[in-house]
């Protein structure tokens, strides 16, 4: 059942597999987290990643190259950032409320768009994509080289966006800042943080990552755009920052977990053709809650997040 | 008043418009309404059907519509509110609607709910391929051309008429390759490509070289997959021409066939099965397949139009 585990090419299989399905999860999972911390629930993410990756075949389309898909791709998350901003932040409307309406308007928008500016709808589309990069010497150890040393640029970025929000969040004034935003506004304010720039700021910064995640579907997976193609991939990084306590490692950890057991449950599915498929399916998301119950104890969330900043209230 | 006339004459020349166009849509022309799992241009299953709604529009002028991306929980309210609307043959398409189209065929007795590839259901009209049939040929196809003995099967979810296509699958391929092994997998979404293709390069890397997605708008990952790898697909539910061979389960022709019935007054609620009758029920085979296998596959849509070889 397990033999996957010892067979050297199997399990880089297997694990090449986890990264690829992981890497949107994180892109959307740190976006939202940095929203999160500046006290602004983004649970938009759903759509900027269908808006990003609309984005990255628009560009890759039109330009012929997947830089500019890359360039339109955070066009399109900027754009939904600021949506959310000015309604969340500035209009103070339930951010919950206008996180649903954004994953709403991006699923109608880009799929009327895409018969628009594709022949044929999207998926009959074969864009230029970014090519895997071998980094020399260390691609050929064996089992790892192939899994973490041979992507292409947007898995590097991935892994750069975590260390990026890590050390920003913990390491930088900015950082600081953004998590006294996060947890008490008021004060905040009064000692002179800019409260509603620095949320605007992780708004717009996030909701473009969250937009890569799209970009890395359309220009290393799939190379085209089909209606939809986001799958639940932002509810489930929404829960990769819940799993995270709201800590860019952990939820990194997390998002690599929810990779993991959704390649182990492709693999174990045909291995125990005896055992319902849906058993294996649901397998990534009994370990969150398990990992949710055990693991993790109470969990924190930034106490002001979700509640628009007034400063006229006491 | 003037305005009050105007109104009211924009209203009269509103009416006679309306009178005038009524005639266009002819009295027995059925009004026909489909729920879709997915989106009309994915070049599969949702794309077929909708060709056969809009060749029913040709032919008898119908007043169509249709719904794209119905959710499983909202399919009995899309369908029961065309039946509502007045829609005479309210169609959800794909085995996934049966249970939804039964509790719809109860509440409106005067519609008729057609559910192509549906398992048999009280009260509603299915019409299905003889899944096994079509099945048996690709499979027969895969083993001239698989080299390692091994080939598989994806869909998002396990229901009837997939069994029936795998059985066929099966039997055909091990006609060829007795100690053949069939590999089936599902990934639980039609349309996610990404993990469609995740899905097939872990199908290959166990060693299966020929690949059938059943698959909507996702079948794209499965054959850029198998582009990648070296492995062949063939195709059920869509036609491209990377596949070895396709068979061609025609939903919209099974669509014209019901609105036939049911312009003649005929079309009951019952199951219909369209058997392989016509040798362009295959599609054309791409020219890597050699001409041995083409005619192992020729061999065995003969004998099952003879009722040599059946699967019932």
């Amino acid at each position: 059942m397990f033999d996957f585990l010892t067979d050297a090419s199997q399990l880089a299989d297997v694990l090449g597999t986890a990264l690829r399905l992981s890497i949107p999860l994180i892109f959307a999972a740190m976006g939202g987290l940095l929203c999160e911390r500046s006290g602004v629930f983004n649970i938009a993410l759903e759509g900027q990643i269908l808006f990003g990756a609309f984005g990255a075949a628009v560009g890759a389309y039109y330009f012929g190259t997947p830089y500019m898909g890359l360039l339109i791709a955070i066009a399109f998350g900027a754009l939904s950032g600021v949506l959310l901003a000015v309604l969340g932040v500035t209009l103070r409307v339930n951010q919950i409320v206008v996180g649903i309406a954004i994953i709403l308007f991006a699923a109608g928008f880009t799929s009327f768009m895409s018969r628009l500016l594709f022949p044929g709808g999207g998926n009959s589309l074969k864009l230029n994509g970014f090519e895997n990069i071998d980094i020399p010497v260390l691609s050929d150890i064996p089992v790892l080289g192939p899994v973490l040393f041979s992507q292409n640029g947007l898995v590097y970025g991935a892994l750069f966006a975590v260390i990026a929000v890590h050390f920003v969040l913990f390491r930088t004034r900015v950082g600081m800042s953004i998590r006294a935003v996060g947890e008490s506004p008021a004060a905040a304010d009064a000692a002179g943080i800019h409260v509603f720039g620095l949320r605007y700021a992780c708004v717009i910064v996030g909701s473009s990552m969250a937009a890569l995640g799209g970009a890395y579907l359309v220009l290393t997976q799939v190379l085209l755009f089909s209606d939809n193609m986001s799958a639940g991939k932002g509810f489930i990084a929404l829960a990769a920052i819940v799993l995270g306590r709201w800590q860019p490692r952990i939820a990194f950890m997390a998002c690599l977990l929810f990779g993991f057991f959704d390649a182990v449950q492709l693999r174990l599915q045909f291995d125990q053709p005896e055992i319902p498929f849906q058993v294996f399916a649901a397998l990534p998301y009994l370990v969150a809650i398990l990992a949710l119950v055990g693991l993790m104890g109470q969990a924190n969330p930034p106490a002001s997040v979700g509640r628009p900043y007034d400063r006229e209230m006491r | 008043m003037r305005r009050q006339l105007k109104s009211a004459a924009f209203a009269a020349v509103t009416a006679a418009a309306t009178l005038i166009a009524l005639p266009a849509t002819a009295q027995d022309a059925p009004r026909v309404a489909a729920a879709l799992p997915g989106i009309v241009t994915d070049k599969a299953f949702n794309e077929n059907i909708y060709d056969g709604l809009v060749a029913i529009e040709d032919k008898y002028g119908s007043d169509i519509a249709y719904t794209e991306n119905v959710s499983q929980a909202t399919q009995v309210e899309v369908m029961s509110d065309y039946a509502r609307r007045g829609y005479d043959i309210v169609i959800g398409a794909g085995g996934e609607y049966t249970d939804a189209a039964e509790r719809v065929a109860e509440n409106f007795p005067e519609t008729t709910v057609v559910v192509p590839n549906g398992a048999p259901t009280p009260g509603v009209t299915t019409i299905n391929y003889n899944n096994p049939e079509f099945g048996y040929l690709l499979g027969v196809v895969a083993g001239g051309m698989s080299k390692t003995g091994v080939i598989a099967a994806l869909s998002a979810q396990k229901f009837a008429a997939f069994d029936n296509v795998v059985d066929g699958y099966r039997r055909g391929f091990q006609s060829v390759q007795p100690d053949g092994e069939v590999l089936v997998a599902y990934t639980n979404d039609w349309a996610d490509v990404a993990l469609a293709k995740e899905a097939a390069y872990n199908l290959i890397s166990k060693d299966a070289d020929v690949l059938m997605p059943y698959l909507d708008g996702a079948w794209v990952g499965v054959v850029q997959a198998a582009q990648e790898r070296g492995a062949h697909t063939v195709g059920i539910l869509h036609e491209s021409e990377s596949n070895l061979v396709s068979a061609r389960l025609d939903f919209a022709r099974a669509l014209m066939m019901a609105a036939d019935l049911y312009a003649e007054g005929k079309l009951e609620p019952k199951d219909y099965v369209i058997h392989l009758t016509q040798d362009e029920q295959l599609g054309d085979f791409n020219a890597i397949v050699p001409e041995e296998v083409q005619a192992m596959a020729r061999d065995a849509i003969q004998k099952i139009k003879s009722g040599e070889l059946t699967f019932d």
